[in-house]
């Protein structure tokens, strides 16, 4: 942002005697602009671009919080992908979190988007109350997830009333703790892409689904011929975020389960914390954090590879 | 030709100055942290945890007593318990502790490099090992070196809801209760969505059983963590029959939920929970039943518990050693300890500021489980990778007492922190 602001403040300049000068080049602008980009830049290298290069660098090393570092290669990429029994669950975790969140989370959010879209009363009301969710801290929704779904929470208490048997110990069991963790971050996502495809859904033209009526198309022909294929852009901007996000989920599990029980919850960012904050092993949990992004990465270019095939971008 | 300076020159000026400005924001509040400076000087800094306003004040009120003991000035620094960790593991690695650094017990062997070894000084400190009770003496002890002076200590015991027991009919608790009345008592308390007895994930709500079954810690006195025998195995599954079988414990919630057993037995869920005199007077101001300390119940060792406590040391990169050691006697001299045990801020590890705490805070009818189970217990012992171990055990605990797993894969995924 800041450097986008310095370019455009050097570029209105001129003396008052001079006519606008053609545009190229100066002597002269470069040191008002370096002195403009420097505040962003300096941020920029300080908090993002150092960072990312230590951590590659430190990924190389068997880095203690106490005592020196010793270079060792490819050693931490080679433990966590031959030795380390919790990498691979946390992997797997992570996956199978991705691959319920992630449909989930957009079949939710496009199933409500649509109920809202006609003109349903109080329907500026519904997209507050979907959005409050997202905007909310998430630790907090956790805290509360956590209390509903403990034994003797409000979820068993209804159980025992209405069936007269308990709730699953949601958090506590391996079996249910992950899918609880993913209703939970369900619930905390869903607003954020219905808000962006209830936008989509606002902006197709009526004319074409009156069109497509008049031509004999039903609700459902409709909106799988006509109004998705409008909204394939926002589609994909929706699923390309929340796979990054998803792959990234770390507030839900550390809150409701630190991990467990067992490493049923352990996802890959939670790995992460736990080998480099509580562990002190911060070469060790750089690794992790560079096979999470070249995960993300390959995922991300893949998708942007497919879109070609299904994304519509002219009107 | 006067100098006069162009707009553009005057954008680039400003621009210079905006990053000269954010440069000196980012650099600000660097000068956290002691020992710095000369070793002349009489300015100390003391790192502490606290968890509200009403303990920073006892704290600065300890560190002024200090000050005065020792002729300096003692500024005090603090960040909640579980930031404190993260906090002085992250100064340590920039070589940024204050001067004086607070300690747990259980976490000494984890820090014990950031130390400067007390035990040649203690004759300039005027101190005494006498004093202070002899196990939290030895718990704050790593290879021999006296990291740290003990400031408050205390045995894992059993604390019960008075008046469910007497509401149930059931005799309390006395000295000599064993396992069986114990078990009897879990019995006839569980009803419903009561439970008698809260079965915590951590190892502190284990190792006293332990310790009363068969006399073991899961640490050896070499210093090596081993749970793979059969004296814990045994332990383990008693324990973990409480949940599954015997049904007098309720299944365990999550993992990471340390304040779960405190939390339920406030709650009046849970009539039993084992838990250390740092919550009595909390637990008696909060719950709203009478709660009562019991002894550890008598199993085949007989009634035995560990004790775990906290001090203060000397950071080895505290510029003026000596002075800071005088400081450090300073926090926990006859004042201080007197101090903290009258106002329930800490059972005192000074034995004779004992009765302190017990007059100050209406707690004497505690002293005879008290005195009791201090007599029968060890140091709680630890190892350097304490916290690794402490987090699989609370991950693992949950799935192998609620019987989802069994002791077996409990013990060897532990055994794997050794």
């Amino acid at each position: 942002m800041a450097l986008t602001g310095a370019v455009r403040v050097t570029d209105a300049t001129g003396s008052p005697q001079a006519p606008a000068p053609p545009r190229g080049t100066k002597r002269g602008d470069g040191r008002a602009a370096s002195a403009f980009l420097l505040p962003g830049a300096i941020g920029f290298v300080a908090f993002t671009a150092f960072p990312i290069v230590a951590s590659l660098v430190m990924s190389f090393f068997d880095w203690p919080v106490l005592g020196d570092p010793s270079f060792i290669g490819f050693g931490n990429f080679v433990e966590l992908f031959t030795t380390d029994p919790v990498f691979t669950t946390a992997l797997l975790n992570t996956a199978v979190f991705v691959l319920l969140y992630v449909p989930v989370n957009i079949v939710v959010s496009m199933g409500l988007a649509v109920w809202i879209s006609p003109r349903i009363v109080g329907r500026r009301y519904y997209r507050v109350l979907f959005f409050v969710p997202a905007v909310t801290p998430m630790v907090g929704n956790a805290v509360v997830f956590g209390l509903l779904y403990t034994p003797r929470g409000l979820i068993d208490s209804v159980f025992q009333t209405l069936f007269g048997v308990s709730a699953p110990n949601f958090l506590g069991s391996s079996a249910w703790a992950l899918p609880a963790v993913v209703l939970m971050s369900v619930w905390q996502g869903f607003g954020y892409n219905l808000l962006v495809f209830s936008a989509a859904l606002d902006a197709v033209p009526p004319s074409l689904t009156e069109a497509a009526a008049i031509d004999g198309a039903g609700p459902v022909r409709q909106f799988f011929s006509v109004v998705l294929p409008l909204m394939s852009p926002s589609l994909f901007f929706a699923t390309v975020l929340t796979l990054i996000s998803s792959f990234q989920v770390f507030v839900q599990p550390y809150i409701l389960t630190g991990g467990g029980p067992g490493n049923s919850t352990t996802t890959l960012v939670m790995y992460l914390y736990q080998s480099g904050f509580q562990n002190f092993r911060l070469g060790f949990a750089s690794a992790i954090a560079w096979v999470l992004f070249v995960i993300i990465m390959v995922l991300t270019a893949i998708q942007f590879l497919g879109q070609k095939k299904w994304v519509h971008y002219d009107q | 030709m006067a100098p006069t300076l162009s707009r553009r020159q005057l954008l680039g000026l400003g621009g210079g100055a905006a990053a000269t400005l954010a440069l000196s924001g980012c650099g600000g509040g660097s000068s956290a942290g002691g020992s710095g400076g000369d070793a002349s000087s009489t300015d100390l800094t003391w790192q502490m945890w606290s968890a509200s306003t009403a303990e920073v004040d006892a704290w600065k009120k300890v560190a002024d007593i200090a000050g005065r003991a020792s002729g300096s000035t003692i500024a005090f620094q603090t960040a909640a318990w579980n930031d404190y960790w993260t906090k002085l593991t992250s100064q340590a690695a920039s070589g940024q502790t204050a001067d004086i650094v607070s300690v747990q017990s259980l976490r000494a062997p984890q820090f014990a490099q950031l130390f400067t070894d007390l035990s040649p000084k203690l004759a300039d400190m005027g101190v005494s090992e006498s004093d202070f009770d002899s196990s939290i003496l030895d718990a704050l002890k790593v290879d021999g070196k006296l990291l740290a002076l003990p400031y408050d200590f205390g045995p894992l015991v059993v604390f019960y809801n008075k008046t469910a027991f007497e509401q149930a009919g059931l005799a309390l608790p006395a000295m000599g209760w064993t396992q069986d009345d114990f078990l009897a008592a879990a019995r006839k308390l569980t009803s419903g969505n009561t439970y008698g007895f809260f079965a915590g994930a951590v190892p502190d709500s284990i190792i006293p059983f332990a310790m009363s079954q068969h006399g073991v810690q899961a640490v050896t006195s070499d210093g090596e963590l081993d749970i793979d025998t059969d004296e814990w195995r045994d332990t383990l599954n008693w324990y973990r029959s409480l949940v599954v079988t015997e049904k007098v414990a309720s299944p365990l919630p999550a993992a990471g939920s340390q304040a779960a057993a405190t939390n339920q037995f406030l709650a009046g869920n849970a009539a039993m929970n084992i838990d250390g005199p740092w919550s009595l007077i909390n637990a008696k101001a909060t719950a709203s039943f009478e709660v009562g300390i019991a002894p550890m119940p008598v199993g085949g060792s007989g009634s035995k518990t560990v004790t775990a406590g906290s001090g203060f040391g000397v950071s080895t990169a505290a510029a003026n050693q000596d002075l800071a050691a005088k400081a450090t006697a300073g926090l926990v001299n006859v004042e201080s300890e007197t101090y903290l045990g009258q106002s329930g801020r800490a059972f005192p590890a000074r034995t004779a500021q004992q009765s302190a705490w017990y007059e100050g805070n209406q707690v004497q009818d505690a002293q005879e489980v008290m005195d009791a189970m201090i007599a029968a217990a060890e140091g709680y012992r630890t190892t350097a990778k304490w916290t690794q171990v402490n987090n699989e055990w609370n991950k693992y605990a949950v799935p192998c007492f609620n019987g989802d797993s069994d002791v077996d894969s409990f013990i060897q995924q532990v055994m794997a922190q050794a």
